[in-house]
Formats: C-alpha cells, sequence, structure tokens
C-alpha cells in the first residue's frame, strides 16, 4: 500500500498507516499469526477506540487471516467495537447486587434523559449506553455508574442526572471515586 | 540460585521485614481494585504526604492487597513498635488525618473505629484459622479470631491477603514465599507432587468442583509434547472477585502454585489468563512474573535443579462465555472462545490440541501450601466429600459485604449471618440467598442449615460455583431475581447449541411477560418443559446452569408462591415488577435488535 493516510470510509478521523503498521510490527516474531489476532485487535481497540474498516483490511494482509475470520472474533467478544461509538459511553455495572439494589431506576432514567436503550446511540452521537455483564469488584459501592472510564459509586437517579448535565455543558470536573 | 543462596536470600528478607515492624510504625494501605473505587489511593497519598510534609521519622507507609473487609473500605493497618496491627475501617483522608494525630502521634488507639487486630504474619494462625490463635485482647481491641466477622473464618488460600506488598516479591519471600517450589523441585519428583495433591483431595475451585489431583495426574501420564499448563484467571460473573482479589493481593502464590503444576505436569510452557474486566490483577500478576524472573523462579533451571520454565501473561477480551476451560483454550489461539463438546477433556486435547491442564485460580494458589504441610494437612478439614476451604463473597444488602474465607462443612448460615452479619437493615430482613452468582437459585431461610459442600445444593438447582452469595430483603423481587439470570445468560450464549440460544430468549421473554403482569398459569407448565430441554441439550455449564432459578422456584414453596402470585393476582409484593403490561421490547428487553448504525 502506498497511501500514507487511509480514508476510514467517510469516518471522522483518518488513520495513519505507518502508525498501523508499526503496531502490527510488534507481532512480527510470533510464530502463530492466528495467536497474535486478539493481542492485535486489542492494540487497534485501545487507538481508536473501535476496529475501523481499513484496519481490519491491513490485518487481514499482515496477518494473513481472512476478513470473515477478523470480523468473526472482532465481533464476539466484547471488548471490541466495530463500529465508531458515542462520545461519551454511560456503563451501567449490571452485577446482580447493582441489578437487585438500583441499576434499574438508573437504566430508566438513561432512557428518560437520553432516549435509548441499551447499546442505543443518541441522535447527536453524543451519549451510548451500554450494560456491564461483569462485576466490578466493589459490590459495597452498588449501584455503580462508569462514564468515560471514570467510576462512580452509590449512584443515585439524580446524581447519574446531574452528572450528564455537567458533561452535556462542560462544567464536568473530576470526581472522586 | 541454589538452594544454599535461597535460603540465605529468605534469611535476610526475613530479618529485614521482622526490623521494619520492630523499629517503624508501619501503616499498611489496603489497594485493591475494589477500595480504590472508595478512596483508598487517596489515602494512601495523603499519608505519604503528611508523613514527609511533617518530616516524621520512622513511619513508613506500605501497601498490601485485600483483606477482604469490603464494608469497610478504604481500610488500613497501623502497628506500632511494641503493639498489635490494628485494622482501622472507613478511613477517608479525614479519618487517616485523625488516626495520624491520636494513635500514629499519640497514644490513642482510637478501639471505636477498629476492626479488631491481626499479627503481621500469617503463619501466626495455626492452619491458617484466626480463631484458633491464642490471642488476647488489646486495649479495647479484640483480637481478629475473636471478632464475628472473623471467628469462622479460616484462610488458606487468602493466607496473604492484606499481609504481603503484593508488587514486591521480596515481602513474599520473607514470609516464606517459594520455599514449597524449592521443597517439590529438589526433594520430590513429580509423581510425588501430585500424591500430595490427591492425598488433599482439593477440588476444582471454579465451579464445576474436579478432582485437582486427578487432573494432574492425568496430564502427567499423556505422553505426548508440548504440554501446557494453564491458569483459567478469567473471571466474568457478576458478585464474583475472589480471583481477582489472588491477583491483586498474592500473585506470587499462584505463580507458585503454577510453577508447582508445571512440574508435575512435566512441562515448561503456563499460561496465565487473566479478564481484562481487571485491569489491576494483570498490572499485578506481570509484575509478580517480571520480578520472579528476574529472581530467577522462572526460566532455566530454577533453584539449581534441572527443572525449567516460562510463563505467559494473556490478557482476555471479555466475555464471561470465554471463561469455560474449552472455550478460554481457544481465546488463547486466538479464536472464538466457544466451549466444545467433551471427550475429548483438556488432558488429552487442550491447548492446540496438546495435553493441556487447566485449573482456576484459586485452586492453585491453594497447591504451595499443600506440598509444604502435605496433602493430609489439607485432608483434615471440611466435610467429607468437599475438602477444605473456600473463598466466598458476600454482596447485596448484607452487613458486612466482603470477601472472607469459610471451610466446607458448616450449614450456610455461618457464612450469610455471621460472617456477612444478616441483613444490612434489620427492618428488612434477608428472605432469600443467591448461590453461584448466575448459574443457580435461592435458599429461604427455613433452608439456611443446608450444609456449605460442593454436592449438596444440587438436589435444589442450586450451585455453590464459585462461592458467591447475594441477599435479597423484601426489597427484592424473586421473580426479578431470575429474569435477570436468565437474561444474563441469554446475552452471554455463545449461540453455539440451539437449545440455549433460542430456549434462554424464551423463558426470558416468558418472565418479562409475568413481570409485566401477562403471565399465564399454562407458562408455569411451559417454563419448566424448555428449562429441561436447555439443560439436557446444552454442551456447557452455561447452558445447564442457565434455567436453574426457574426450577429452583418452582421446587421451594415460598418462591413457589411468589410466582404464582404474579401471574393470577398479577401482583409483585416486593412492588419491583412494573405490572403494566409493556411490550417486550421495550426497557429492559432491548438488546438493540433495532440497528441504528449508519453506514456512510
Amino acid at each position: 500500500m502506498s497511501l500514507t493516510v487511509l480514508n476510514n470510509g467517510g469516518g471522522s478521523s483518518s488513520i495513519e498507516l505507518a502508525k498501523a503498521n508499526a503496531i502490527l510490527d510488534k507481532y512480527d516474531s510470533w510464530d502463530i499469526k492466528r495467536e497474535a489476532l486478539i493481542p492485535v485487535l486489542q492494540d487497534f481497540q485501545h487507538e481508536y477506540g473501535y476496529i475501523p474498516a481499513p484496519i481490519a483490511a491491513l490485518i487481514s494482509q499482515r496477518l494473513d487471516l481472512t476478513l470473515p475470520e477478523i470480523y468473526g472474533v472482532a465481533t464476539f467478544y466484547t471488548d471490541f467495537k466495530v463500529l465508531q461509538k458515542a462520545e461519551h459511553r454511560i456503563l451501567l455495572c449490571e452485577g446482580i447486587a447493582c441489578y437487585m439494589c438500583g441499576s434499574k431506576g438508573l437504566a430508566k432514567l438513561v432512557k428518560e434523559k437520553l432516549g435509548i436503550e441499551h447499546t442505543e446511540v443518541t441522535p447527536d452521537g453524543k451519549w451510548t449506553v451500554e450494560r456491564a455483564n461483569w462485576c466490578f469488584g466493589a459490590c459495597n459501592l452498588m449501584p455503580i455508574v462508569e462514564i468515560d472510564h471514570t467510576v462512580y459509586g452509590n449512584v443515585t437517579a439524580e446524581k447519574l442526572s446531574q452528572l450528564i448535565d455537567d458533561i452535556n455543558t462542560g462544567k464536568f470536573k473530576e470526581h472522586h471515586h | 540460585m541454589n538452594r544454599q543462596q535461597f535460603h540465605e536470600l529468605q534469611a535476610r528478607l526475613a530479618g529485614q521485614r521482622k526490623a521494619l515492624f520492630e523499629n517503624n510504625t508501619v501503616i499498611q494501605v489496603m489497594m485493591d481494585g475494589g477500595s480504590i473505587l472508595s478512596g483508598a489511593k487517596q489515602t494512601y497519598e495523603y499519608f505519604k504526604k503528611e508523613i514527609a510534609s511533617r518530616g516524621l521519622q520512622n513511619v513508613v507507609v506500605k501497601m498490601v492487597g485485600s483483606f477482604g473487609a469490603m464494608w469497610a473500605d478504604p481500610t488500613v493497618f497501623i502497628s506500632k513498635p511494641g503493639s498489635p496491627r490494628v485494622l482501622y475501617g472507613f478511613v477517608d483522608t479525614k479519618r487517616a488525618g485523625e488516626l495520624l494525630t491520636r494513635f500514629v502521634l499519640g497514644d490513642d488507639p482510637c478501639a471505636n473505629w477498629s476492626l479488631g487486630w491481626v499479627s503481621n504474619d500469617p503463619y501466626h494462625y495455626p492452619d491458617f484459622a484466626w480463631a484458633k490463635a491464642p490471642d488476647e485482647e488489646w486495649r479495647g481491641i479484640l483480637p481478629i479470631g475473636r471478632t464475628e466477622w472473623g471467628k469462622l473464618q479460616h484462610r488458606i488460600s487468602g493466607r496473604n491477603l492484606g499481609f504481603i506488598d503484593p508488587e514486591d516479591i521480596e515481602d513474599y519471600i520473607a514470609i516464606g514465599g517459594y520455599k514449597s517450589l524449592e521443597k517439590a523441585l529438589l526433594d520430590m519428583d513429580p509423581q510425588k507432587v501430585i500424591d500430595e495433591v490427591k492425598a488433599s483431595k482439593l477440588r476444582g475451585r471454579g465451579g464445576a468442583g474436579f478432582s485437582v489431583g486427578t487432573k494432574w495426574q492425568s496430564t502427567h501420564d499423556e505422553t505426548r509434547m508440548p504440554k501446557y499448563v494453564v491458569v483459567n484467571g478469567h473471571e466474568g460473573e457478576p458478585n464474583v472477585f475472589k480471583d481477582r482479589r489472588l491477583f491483586e493481593g498474592d500473585p506470587h502464590s499462584i505463580l507458585e502454585g503454577l510453577l508447582l503444576g508445571c512440574y508435575a505436569a512435566g512441562t515448561g510452557d503456563a499460561y496465565i489468563y487473566v479478564g481484562s474486566e481487571h485491569p489491576l490483577s494483570f498490572k499485578r500478576i506481570g509484575i509478580a512474573v517480571e520480578q520472579a524472573r528476574k529472581a530467577g523462579f522462572l526460566g532455566k533451571n530454577i533453584l539449581g535443579s534441572s527443572f525449567s520454565c516460562d510463563v505467559k501473561v494473556i490478557i482476555a477480551a471479555g466475555c464471561y462465555i470465554s471463561g469455560e476451560a474449552s472455550a478460554m483454550l481457544y481465546g488463547i489461539q486466538g479464536l472464538r472462545g466457544m466451549p466444545r463438546v467433551k471427550p475429548p477433556r483438556s488432558y488429552e486435547a487442550g491447548l492446540w490440541a496438546q495435553p493441556t491442564t487447566v485449573n482456576n485460580v484459586e485452586s492453585f494458589n491453594n497447591v504451595p501450601e499443600i506440598i509444604l504441610r502435605g496433602g493430609a494437612w489439607y485432608a483434615g478439614f471440611g466435610s467429607e466429600k468437599s475438602k477444605g476451604t473456600k473463598l466466598i463473597m458476600l454482596s447485596g444488602p448484607f452487613k458486612r459485604q466482603c470477601l472472607a474465607e469459610v471451610p466446607f462443612g458448616g450449614p450456610i448460615s455461618d457464612s450469610i449471618n455471621i460472617v456477612g452479619g444478616g441483613s444490612s437493615d434489620p427492618k428488612h430482613p434477608i428472605r432469600a440467598v443467591q448461590t453461584g452468582s448466575v448459574s443457580g437459585g435461592c435458599f429461604p431461610p427455613s433452608m439456611f442449615n443446608i450444609p456449605f459442600d460442593i454436592d449438596a445444593f444440587g438436589k435444589w438447582d442450586c450451585l455453590l460455583g464459585s462461592g458467591s452469595f447475594t441477599a435479597y430483603t423484601d426489597q427484592q423481587c424473586l421473580v426479578d431475581a431470575a429474569y435477570y439470570v436468565l437474561r444474563y445468560n441469554r446475552d452471554e450464549s455463545c449461540g453455539k447449541c440451539v437449545p440455549c440460544r433460542i430456549g434462554n430468549e424464551g423463558l426470558t421473554e416468558m418472565l418479562w411477560r409475568i413481570k409485566s403482569g401477562d403471565g399465564k398459569e399454562e407458562d408455569v407448565e411451559k417454563m419448566l418443559q424448555i428449562s429441561d430441554l436447555v439443560i439436557e441439550h446444552s454442551i456447557c455449564g452455561l447452558g445447564q446452569a442457565a434455567p436453574l432459578p426457574i426450577r429452583n422456584m418452582l421446587k421451594i414453596p415460598e418462591f413457589k408462591a411468589e410466582l404464582m402470585e404474579h401471574i393470577i393476582n398479577k401482583r409483585c409484593r416486593a412492588n419491583v415488577c412494573s405490572m403494566d403490561h409493556a411490550d417486550n421490547k421495550k426497557l429492559g428487553f432491548g438488546t438493540g435488535v433495532r440497528a441504528n448504525h449508519q453506514y456512510k
């Protein structure tokens, strides 16, 4: 490929080929290319927040895997996203204790306030809400909400509503927890 | 490093550790994934800053792994020369400041904030049972073995939790770490190691409860090379956090157990598979592996023996089902993590179709102590069929949400009412306890005398699983709990077995209908039929356990009455279910079925 910048299918960001290749270069020494697929995808997920289509094509070329193989893995594991997501992500902890003791109410609040359900994105592309089908391991803080990789404990509907407002209006500052 | 050098190193580090506690005031802040969310990092930094700015001499701030007292997070230990190590709860920066002035600088031990005192050496406690130590009350502070929370605890697997700095191999060696590796490599042959593990009757701690010794023997007996040993640390269930607390609090003993497993299997290729949900776990196990490599416990000719071994840490990519043993092996190979039909078992065809031992973190963690003290010692605890002790996790409206460890054999009410302290609010007593997280049903208080034993729960369609207990009071609805478990399993089903993929969807939909007030009496019979079908025709533990809450609910009269109330009277006594005839594609049910992705 002679291009230095790949067109990301109309996506908002462009992808530097050199940087992408540099990530892939790290795995050149692996004997079994297939084994490197998940670490490679993790790197790209970390870099871009999702797996852009041109990157999937590049992985396919470099690791000698077919696109269905790559997308098969990328869509199976919950850590990978194949589509560009919203600006802010609300992650509601839905471990049993959190679900039974309050996160249902939070899901309801998000639906009422932002008009979105689980995995949907608001029309302005600002918000998405996801369900954490695992545990944060801090069940004394239930219910737990994570917004953009910051975790909040003992969240009530009012507190979550306030947080969303603060982020929306840019008044947001690092809270404790 | 040879044997002589190892002994010298150990003596030196043990002396250093002893001198540290004898000459200094040591403040240990418990830093784990959970307590950091409660503000442990701020407390830790506050202590560091204050001590530096006040120029205090002989005061050392250290971090340790979780001690398990999660309800009181952030927690710290403070030990002054000549006084025991006192555990304090709810230590935010404000309380930290008070403790600093009143106890560290003054002489008031603040007994009302204390949760008990704990020795700084896990081997102080005979057999690691806290209550067995003949400790005295110190200035109004009870020894941990005489507190309500601690009196039943018997910490074999979690022996080092809260005692050592998890990011420092020297701390682990100082309290006797890698001794059992030394004993095995230099004094025992692999068969002898396996015999000890067999004699301990240790059963797998991941949920299935398969004998660890038998697994190790099978891999040992396979002659095909290469062979692999894998630690399954992909802990994806909700309300289960024992493996990550072990990774975060005592990574070296997992590594030591893994090395013993490799030695027993006769291989030098090992993997540690850690869930991506626990960033601190893979950070700390990564540090542990690096330190062990540097110190010579990994690599060529370990401790002067002919045994060589190296470990790879693999970070998973999420997804609950890829924590199943066979699925996990596919995950390591870079494939979709879907379970497969067994046999062949993993000792016949595991990683790259080679013989592989796969065990849970907690299983490996027990092994060093078994080798050191003998299998018979371990088999002396627990019930007839389940030997030893088990980490339990209490969550929900308990008085004490915590990580604890109790021996098998006692009634589960011990764990619920003594370790957990019953309900957090006496006005809302516990009316059911969910066992085994998302694989199994609940027990009502009338059945809390059922023994805590791997095999005892099956009759009631509950599973001990990984040892999680979640309490429900009259604020929670049991139909809602069953709906949650079914929905969870539906979401996490890999879809390979059709009955699981479609059956769980159907069951979830029926429970949603019942919750919305549209249940019909014939649903009960239908749900039972589908449940049996799903259980019978699924190949892995997820499918076989998913419909258990429904069968459990129909077996236990109290729960059945509640379900029938929902169906016939359209009433939810906990006032949780909406009963609003909601369309089942609305709130709580949608999984993003409506595509809203816009391709340009």
